[in-house]
């Protein structure tokens, strides 16, 4: 701990983490934004985050919608735990409905991206292991299969379809349930 | 059921730990490469990459997972890598309902059910032949009393038998609304059910839910069923007939929650169950009620009473006192508006560790639906409470009564009226660490779409003169919230 400025300051410095991109841009953000991710929540109590945390998977251009995202779910636990715990207060506080609905509007915003950054998205989140991204990132994947012929699917996602007639065949014999 | 999602989540977190170790190894070279690439915009070549197919495993299965098994089994021909991947997702579904959303506007014909129930066969074994690289964390089936069905409990009870599955859920439905179903109908798939429990010892050993549907059973084959299930948490029964003057006895170690709906016994005797949480009565069937809870202790007590008369036995409080000790939540439903609510005291003397008490007034007569309940439904009603369809309901509070641990107290249906404010007069009165009084409107009726009641205090001066009043009676202040909507009961 650092022995000059107030007690206010050292902890304010010291909740701040700084978190550097594969293309070594620094980002500032605090650690309730920080622990949204398991990962760096782990390494923080581990105490490894002097002189930044690395992350060699993450560009700038994903890192910085990353810690948009975290931010904003950040507020929203915060949000979370200090209202009561009473399960009563969560659910007919107006307040509260109304800020997640708000939340549910930043979420359908944030994930109007193009294909690539929804796949760096995911990855980010997965190496970051932030829950809540992840989840939402597969379920947009999922959603845009939803309704969809296998031919339309390859086509939308450039899935070359390596299999032999012969093969396909037989698997669309033994899954005929899901094609009627 | 607790312990299982706390080793699911634990097991999860495991997952993604491995599975970053594999992208933080692997896709070093990759991110790199697309740094460089970035400035030149994205080029044809990346354009053209499959990005999708080259996420990991775990994450294409996190995808897959959130699909319906039918649109998540369709992957399965769009190249090799997604062959078998729909196979491995951690919670498999396989559910008769996927099937039936085809007939949503048209009736099924005979020929259309048979092809479902063989295409319920042949999902099963697809998804069950296989050997997995890991077990089937939790596996629901729900399918139909029909013949064919026998297959499909052979091949879960083969699957269990091999370790290939943590947890299962079986769930057998009748083939028509519990309402259309004959007497024959309901013996028949009574002993489908008996067959199909003879055919699978080791699924029906190891299965945490059950529900059955519309069968006959004798009270021999239910003591048998409570017996071999010995893993079973949760056990839901709709429209079982289990006799005229049964008895049907429940003695389970495992059992968690129990949900009676529509069945047809005498009494009911929870035997013993000593860790049931959760009793849900959908239609309360048992005349004889303080027998009917006798030697259990509950925490959270759920009771649905059907707009249908309420009786309460002067000696009630002293007797139900063992079985109420505990009790912590108590929700009771759809009191007739014409009822006076009163009588829901009795728990406040009985139940000295209730937290939170849910009340909801409401009258399913305005809107005719009752004239929609069929003859046999509305004959099964009169029975149960012709006896004491001459006395009303009363039941006498002592006035000085307190209460210590009550905080919340929920009304669902509150209007503006004598017997409202008088009751919640005496609730906040004896409940004296009262926290928090939620008043709510009526709920909206969702078939015909009823406006709720012009009672309820709608505006703001009207609110605050039913705080005020409120606040007027507690020796310490209360929180209270007047919101207009419909919460579900807890």
């Amino acid at each position: 701990m650092a022995s000059a400025g107030s007690g206010d300051e050292k902890a304010a410095a010291a909740a701040m983490i700084t978190l550097i991109s594969s293309d070594n841009e620094k980002f500032e953000v605090t650690e309730a934004t920080a622990t949204l991710s398991q990962t760096i929540r782990h390494m923080i109590e581990d105490g490894c985050t002097d002189g930044g945390v690395p992350l060699p998977n993450v560009t700038s251009k994903i890192l910085a919608r990353v810690i948009e995202y975290c931010k904003k779910h950040a507020t929203a636990a915060a949000g979370e735990e200090g209202s009561s715990s009473s399960f009563s207060d969560a659910a007919f506080l107006e307040v509260d409905r109304a800020f997640l609905e708000e939340l549910e509007e930043f979420d359908d915003a944030f994930l109007e991206v193009d294909r690539a950054t929804l796949f760096d998205l995911i990855l980010a989140a997965n190496y970051l292991d932030i829950k809540g991204l992840l989840n939402l990132t597969c379920q947009k994947v999922a959603d845009s299969v939803k309704g969809k012929t296998p031919e339309q699917i390859r086509e939308m996602y450039n899935i070359v379809n390596d299999l032999t007639p012969e093969e396909e065949a037989e698997i669309r014999r033994e899954t005929q349930w899901a094609f009627e | 059921m607790a312990d299982l999602i706390r080793s699911e989540a634990v097991e999860e977190v495991t997952d993604t730990k491995v599975a970053i170790v594999e992208v933080f190894e692997q896709e070093i070279p990759t991110s790199t490469l697309e740094h460089h690439h970035e400035d030149l915009a994205s080029t044809q070549e990346l354009e053209q990459e499959d990005r999708l197919s080259s996420l990991p495993d775990d994450i294409l299965i996190s995808i897959l997972k959130r699909l319906k098994l039918l649109v998540a089994a369709r992957t399965s021909v769009l190249s090799r890598r997604w062959r078998d991947l729909f196979r491995f997702c951690p919670r498999i579904m396989i559910d008769v309902g996927y099937f039936h959303q085809k007939y949503k506007d048209c009736e099924p014909t005979h020929d259309d059910l048979a092809q479902i129930n063989a295409n319920m066969v042949k999902m099963t074994t697809t998804m069950l032949s296989q050997k997995r690289p890991c077990p089937i964390r939790l596996l629901m089936v729900r399918f139909s009393l029909v013949e064919e069905s026998i297959d499909i409990v052979r091949y879960v009870d083969n699957a269990m038998a091999n370790r290939e599955v943590v947890a299962l859920h079986f769930s057998m439905h009748s083939e028509f609304e519990h309402m259309d179903c004959t007497q024959d109908d309901k013996i028949n798939y009574g002993r489908r059910f008996m067959r199909f429990f003879d055919a699978g010892p080791r699924a029906f050993g190891g299965l945490s839910y059950l529900h059955i549907d519309c069968a006959v059973l004798s009270i021999n084959d239910m003591a048998n069923v409570l017996d071999k299930c010995n893993k079973m948490r949760k056990l839901s029964l709709h429209g079982c007939d289990f006799g005229f003057q049964s008895v049907l006895k429940i003695e389970h170690p495992q059992l968690i929650e129990l949900t009676l709906s529509y069945c047809k016994f005498e009494r009911v005797q929870l035997k013993c169950l000593p860790s049931l949480i959760r009793l849900t009565c959908n239609i309360w069937l048992a005349p004889e009620n303080h027998e009917f809870l006798s030697n259990v202790m509950i925490s959270e007590l759920d009771l649905d009473f059907s707009c249908q008369r309420i009786w309460i036995e002067p000696e009630a409080p002293k007797l139900a006192g063992r079985w109420l000790q505990n009790l912590q939540f108590l929700c009771l439903r759809r009191i007739h508006d014409e009822c006076d609510l009163d009588w829901t005291l009795f728990f406040l003397e009985a139940a000295p560790l209730l937290q939170k008490m849910h009340v909801e007034a409401w009258d399913h007569t305005i809107c005719g639906h009752e004239e929609d309940a069929t003859e046999e439904f509305k004959e099964l009603c009169q029975q149960l409470y012709e006896k004491k369809s001459d006395s009303s309901l009363t039941w006498e509070a002592p006035a000085d009564m307190k209460h210590y641990c009550l905080k919340e107290l929920i009304i669902n249906g509150y209007q503006i009226e004598e017997k409202f404010t008088r009751y919640i007069k005496r609730v906040v009165e004896a409940a004296v660490n009262l926290e928090l009084v939620i008043l709510l409107d009526k709920a909206w009726c969702q078939r015909c779409k009823l406006s709720p009641s012009v009672r309820y205090p709608r505006t703001e001066e009207e609110r605050l003169l039913t705080k005020k009043q409120i606040l007027e009676w507690s020796s310490r202040p209360i929180k209270i919230r007047i919101v207009e909507g419909v919460i579900q009961a807890h």
